[in-house]
């Protein structure tokens, strides 16, 4: 800031009349203006202006010229503004010429050192004025450069840490926040929660309405937890969350608290929907350290309460959880294990027992593992369940079976699992791997478990579909009871499988009167007009019991080995 | 516009033509193609801080003390907020930009300011500008607010379809709230026109010119007061135009409206 007095009480210059003084500032202002944007509004810059003439004035009469002074006014030009290409230039022009006009100036002496004495004050003024503002400027600038640098890295410190859609810690941050709890010795919970049905929602409503669902859940979960002490909501992927406490919880108050919080619907835009979740739980014991696999133990415990149907919660139960992880490292190398080739369809002859003759095949799927060898049905068939691969897997094995049987004239038996006998696609599938073979459809028969077909799902439908185009369905698992009998009847289904458990049982002894009620239970089937099979048969002797007993069909391996 | 100081930002090239130094060396760069594209950009950046005195003035004169200005000025002469506490020491300014280092450097230099505050968002967001916290502080939501949105290298972009975008402030504005616009302007898409906004692509900040009638178009939700839309020469007085800014001022119009009181109709 310039330290100019503000008017001098009495111009020294007489020889410049108010009326002079007041063009030459309008000029100047006005030249001024042409080239820059000026601090002051037109007539207050006049007024500056008229002030700094009368200094310029005086300067030119002191003795010794006041340089310090003039430069003074210089720096106040740069404070008003007058920054622009031309500023400077026309200040010299205009002061130049008013000076060398004036009278009383004329008669001073060597004028012209004078006058370039003053200028040159002025224009140093001027120049170290705009220096120190443009440097002062620059350091503005980069302070905020610094500061955006700064906010940037703290963002970018927040995202790898968060979840930016819903803001909650992400998988690392939980992970992390675990292993503190854990050097800290502190007994920890670890909760995972999946939000049920979200990849229905996700292909009903769309991505970011699911993921609104998501987000409005973890608000949710945050609002009811985050007030306790030692507790962490992370969203650790998709649709699951994670909570860690750290400060022996009731495990109960826990799950009734995110039961409470869900319990009225979620709106995300038009769609109004209710939602629960599914949660695993894993109480630390003494020798568990690591945090990943206290992470991945939740998770086990959460597959298994989301496999019992939705709002269910599991805790986590060691041994249960080693046979599980087995089952699912198996699972996830089985795409691979399909591409390169690794299952077949076995055949396995079904044989009358009342003449030892040979009336059926019945084709199964084998994994022939490379290290763990054949892989026998029932597990090939949970593990494509757990892989996600059932379905094209009861489409490979269907069209398989039909291809391996075109050239004898035996039918062939395809057993299909749950989840396989109610798929709404089953009839066209069926239907498909007919064509593609040409087979009969008499020679083909699907076997479906005895519960599926007991179920309100779509088994009975398939029956009927199935039915329709020349297809018969046998039925497995049966257990002889009253229903089961009623609803094969109702179907119409005229081959019954014994329930595997019922053959065991028998082949232990253990009691006469199991011996009476399987007795029974064939007359009761041949009285509803059903063919009985019994399978797994391993010895002459249970051969010749279940012929006795009045069973119509066997397999199992001893017949498989006398082929 | 987003945070990338390797990309010349408008608010720094603004800082340049206007004769600052808060500007980096490819702030000045692309600036100087600009002033070889269309040699009168510096006097119609000129003019228009011109404009945004006598606006804020006017503003102030029918009763505005609450002002939302879209894009940071970071040049100390003659910003906003300093025209409008000039004016009034009640004044209150927002600033809405969405370049974070202008917001950052308007933060720092408005520190220690109770009456004025940058926030970072998007002028069309409507909920975020006003119902972001610092605006709630400053301004009063019942008492007429002026919606400023005249720097000259700062443009509405098309995509936010500009005239609907400000009916909807005109709707949520008390009565009384005005419009200020400023806006490069092409009789017809002039060769000059189209190089000044070749030239800006290559900013954080891409701009176009919009002919007097697009410009009259913004104002739907307000009635034009004064002058109307006209160029700049019609509405600052401070002094007359010398011949070259005439010319300079045809390429440069703009216009203040109000938001009329309940019950008056727009014709």
């Amino acid at each position: 800031v310039t330290s100019l007095p503000d008017d001098s009480p009495a111009p020294v210059v007489r020889a410049l009349p108010d009326d002079r003084r007041r063009v030459l500032a309008r000029k100047w202002v006005y030249l001024l203006s042409l080239s820059s944007y000026l601090a002051l509004p037109h007539t207050e810059m006049e007024r500056e202006l008229q002030r700094l003439v009368t200094h310029v004035f005086d300067a030119m009469v002191d003795e010794p010229m006041p340089v310090d002074r003039v430069a003074e006014i210089g720096a106040r030009l740069v404070e008003l503004h007058c920054v622009g290409k031309a500023s400077l230039r026309c200040t010299m022009e205009v002061l130049a010429g008013a000076l060398l006009s004036d009278p009383e100036v004329q008669r001073l002496d060597r004028l012209p050192e004078r006058v370039v004495q003053l200028l040159g004050a002025l224009a140093s003024g001027y120049a170290d004025a705009v220096r120190s503002s443009t440097m002062e400027q620059q350091d503005n600038l980069h302070r905020a450069l610094l500061e955006f640098n700064w906010e940037s890295e703290q963002k970018l410190a927040w995202l790898r840490d968060h979840d930016a859609y819903t803001g909650l810690p992400n998988r690392e941050c939980f992970l992390a926040r675990l292993t503190e709890a854990l050097d800290a010795g502190r007994p920890v919970t670890v909760y995972a929660l999946e939000v049920d049905g979200f990849p229905l929602l996700t292909n009903g409503f769309g991505r970011s309405t699911a993921d609104g669902v998501v987000r409005e859940v973890g608000h949710r979960l945050l609002d009811l937890l985050a007030d306790k002490d030692d507790v962490t909501v992370a969203r650790v992927d998709g649709a699951t969350f994670a909570v860690l406490t750290a400060s022996a919880p009731d495990t109960g108050s826990v799950i009734r608290g995110i039961r409470g919080v869900l319990a009225d619907p979620v709106q995300v835009g038009a769609l109004r929907t209710p939602v629960s979740v599914s949660i695993g739980v894993v109480h630390q014991r003494p020798d568990q350290t690591d945090p990943a696999a206290l992470m991945q133990a939740a998770e086990l415990a959460l597959r298994r309460a989301g496999a019992r149907g939705n709002g269910q919660w599991a805790l986590y139960d060691r041994d249960r959880d080693d046979r599980d992880r087995e089952t699912l490292a198996l699972a996830a190398t089985m795409p691979h294990a399909w591409e390169s080739g690794q299952f077949r369809v076995t055949r396995h002859p079904a044989v009358r027992l009342s003449d030892n003759m040979v009336v059926g095949v019945e084709a199964q799927v084998a994994w022939s593992h490379p290290v763990l060898g054949s892989i026998p049905y029932q597990q090939c068939q949970e593990l494509a369940e757990c892989a996600g691969l059932s379905l094209p897997l009861a489409s490979w094995l269907l069209r398989r079976a039909c291809e391996q049987v075109r050239r004898s004239r035996l039918p062939v038996h395809v057993p299909l699992t749950g989840g396989q006998s109610a798929d709404r696609e089953l009839v066209v599938r069926v239907r498909q791997a007919l064509t593609d073979t040409s087979l009969p459809p008499a020679r083909l028969r699907i076997g479906m478990p005895m519960a599926e077909l007991r179920a309100d799902r779509g088994g009975p439908a398939n029956v009927r579909g199935l039915t329709e185009i020349g297809v018969r369905v046998v039925a497995h698992h049966v257990g002889g009871s009253p229903e089961d009998v009623a609803q094969l009847d109702k179907l119409g289904i005229r081959v019954a499988h014994l329930g595997p458990s019922l053959v065991d049982r028998q082949a232990q002894r253990s009691s006469q009167l199991v011996d009476t009620a399987v007795t029974g239970l064939i007359t009761l089937l041949h009285q509803a007009g059903c063919t009985v099979v019994v399978d797994n048969l391993r010895t002459a002797h249970q051969v010749h019991w279940w012929r006795t007993a009045g069973a119509d069909t066997g397999s199992g391996p001893i017949f498989n080995r006398r082929r | 516009m987003t945070g990338d100081r390797r990309r010349p930002g408008a608010s720094r090239m603004m800082d340049y033509l206007l004769g600052d130094g808060h500007s980096l060396s490819i702030d000045r760069t692309l600036a100087d193609e600009l002033e070889r594209a269309f040699p009168d950009i510096r006097t119609i950046v000129q003019w228009g801080r011109m404009f945004l005195r006598t606006a804020v003035d006017h503003l102030v004169g029918a009763g505005v003390r609450q002002f939302v200005k879209f894009g940071v000025d970071i040049s100390t002469a003659g910003a906003a907020h300093a025209v409008a506490e000039a004016a009034d020491p009640d004044c209150r300014v927002v600033y809405v930009d969405t370049d974070p280092i202008a917001v950052a450097h308007g933060r720092l230099s408005l520190a220690g300011n109770e009456r004025a505050a940058v926030i970072q968002a998007e002028l069309r967001d409507l909920d975020a500008v006003l119902g972001h916290p610092d605006t709630l502080r400053l301004l009063d939501p019942t008492r007429p607010v002026g919606l400023l949105v005249l720097d000259v290298l700062r443009f509405l972009p098309e995509a936010w379809d500009p005239p609907a975008l400000l009916a909807r402030y005109a709707a949520r504005l008390a009565p009384g709230s005005h419009l200020v616009i400023a806006h490069l302007t092409s009789p017809d898409p002039t060769e000059e026109t189209a190089a000044l906004a070749g030239v800006m692509g290559a900013s954080t900040d891409p701009i176009q010119a919009r002919t007097r009638d697009e410009i009259v178009e913004l104002f739907a939700g307000f009635e034009l007061v004064g002058p109307g839309v006209a160029g700049v020469g019609a509405w600052v007085s401070d002094r007359a135009l010398s011949p070259a800014e005439q010319a300079a001022a045809t390429r440069f119009y703009v216009g203040i409206g109000r938001k009329p009181l309940p019950g008056k109709r727009i014709p």
